[in-house]
């Protein structure tokens, strides 16, 4: 059963009490708020995400709760608390929704050590996968939203899970986060995109966070094979550049970029560098949309040369 | 000035390489760092790997294998021995 088949109203229930039970890729979640805000994103984007049956065991319970003291009063408060500890500041009760996906990758990024994690968007077509890492204002999350609506399946707009075992990337498909002007740009790039509602005066800016297609969450199981490694960096005005880059050094920034790269020790040495042997390297610089689109289907071109 | 001091890798040092054409990397898996290393540098930790040695050596052995030539390779090396003490991958032979 997906959430979409339960009614708003037994959604907000199960909010409120329980918990709702949600399988996002290979983790299950257990959410509870009383928090509107939270509902409603999740009614929004999430409908087509399995539901948990009652028996099954849960990896994450994550709990977005409102403030107890004082402020409740004149300024309402969210509060992500993982095993009844609060682990973020508070933050004002509208930035609930985007506080619930943040603390959703707090939990992966800080326990899911059976897996190399990379703080990077990943797309894939025809099994092989584009990891691709950058630092926040570089136009990560505005490309990946863009090309996963011109033939590219999601895997992650933030978390790249890499396997221990054979190195291949696990999707984690949840809703991209866009914010700022990427709203529209997105909005006008994808004409019918599902938005939640939007957030503004959050530490990023304003938040807006995009419906991932229904099609992608059928093959969320699905694993693709590390095959580009892509830099972008958004440049206004700037012609699209893809421009090789070192192996070495790739290597060293997805290390930078990794959540445990340290914690895995050898082992997240010896995964990362098989990602870099199966993988070509480059920088990206772009400004349009439509030109990234084809100078990311000319790499799949090339690759079939 | 190079010294007759033998430098050696720091015993606790558990190095893994990769490398992608004249390009290295190593992991030091005791204390977790990862370095990238150019071809010389490479060269100069592998060799360390082997046994101790003092600069006079190893700039010959640079001059000898790499062809960098000898005035280049004795400021280079005290250079590079430098670095890696910095990073805690080399120390001097104290024995």
């Amino acid at each position: 059963m997906i959430l979409g088949q339960q009614s708003p109203d037994a959604v907000r229930l199960k909010l409120k009490s329980n918990g709702l039970r949600l399988q996002i890729g290979p983790f299950s979640f257990r959410l509870i708020s009383s928090i509107e805000a939270v509902a409603d994103g999740l009614l929004t984007l999430y409908h087509d995400y399995p539901l948990v049956p009652e028996e099954e065991f849960i990896d994450y319970t994550v709990t977005i709760s409102r403030g107890s003291g004082l402020h409740r009063w004149t300024r309402r408060q969210a509060i992500f608390e993982f095993d009844g500890n609060a682990i973020f500041v508070p933050l004002p009760e509208s930035h609930a929704f985007p506080l619930l996906e943040w603390s959703m990758n707090w939990c992966v990024s800080m326990h899911a050590h059976h897996y190399l994690i990379l703080h990077s968007a990943v797309i894939e077509r025809e099994g092989c996968a584009v990891i691709m890492p950058a630092p926040p204002g570089s136009g990560k999350s505005t490309l990946c939203a863009g090309l996963v609506h011109r033939g590219w399946r999601l895997l992650s707009d933030e978390l790249a899970l890499i396997s221990l075992t054979d190195s291949s990337i696990t999707p984690f498909g949840r809703p991209i986060s866009l914010k700022n002007q990427s709203i529209d740009i997105i909005r006008d790039f994808v004409p019918g995109a599902v938005f939640s509602r939007v957030v503004h005066d959050t530490s990023k800016g304003s938040i807006g966070l995009l419906k991932v297609p229904k099609e992608h969450l059928g093959r969320i199981r699905e694993t693709a094979k590390p095959r580009w490694i892509v830099f972008p960096k958004y440049v206004a005005g700037s012609p699209p550049q893809l421009t090789p880059r070192s192996k070495a050094n790739s290597m060293l920034e997805l290390g930078r970029n990794s959540f445990n790269y340290m914690v895995l020790g050898r082992t997240g040495f010896e995964v990362l560098t098989q990602v870099i042997d199966a993988s070509e390297c480059y920088d990206f610089q772009y400004s349009q949309l439509d030109d990234a689109t084809a100078a990311f289907d000319n790499l799949v071109l090339r690759r079939s040369m | 000035m190079l010294t007759r001091v033998k430098y050696q890798l720091r015993p606790a040092v558990r190095m893994h390489w990769a490398s992608w054409n004249d390009e290295y990397v190593v992991f030091d898996e005791t204390s977790g760092q990862t370095h990238q290393l150019d071809a010389v540098r490479a060269f100069v930790l592998d060799f360390l790997g082997e046994s101790p040695s003092d600069l006079f050596n190893i700039a010959a052995e640079l001059t000898k294998s790499l062809a960098i030539s000898s005035s280049y390779a004795s400021e280079l090396i005290a250079l590079i021995i430098q670095e890696f003490q910095t990073i805690g991958l080399v120390e001097a032979d104290n024995s």
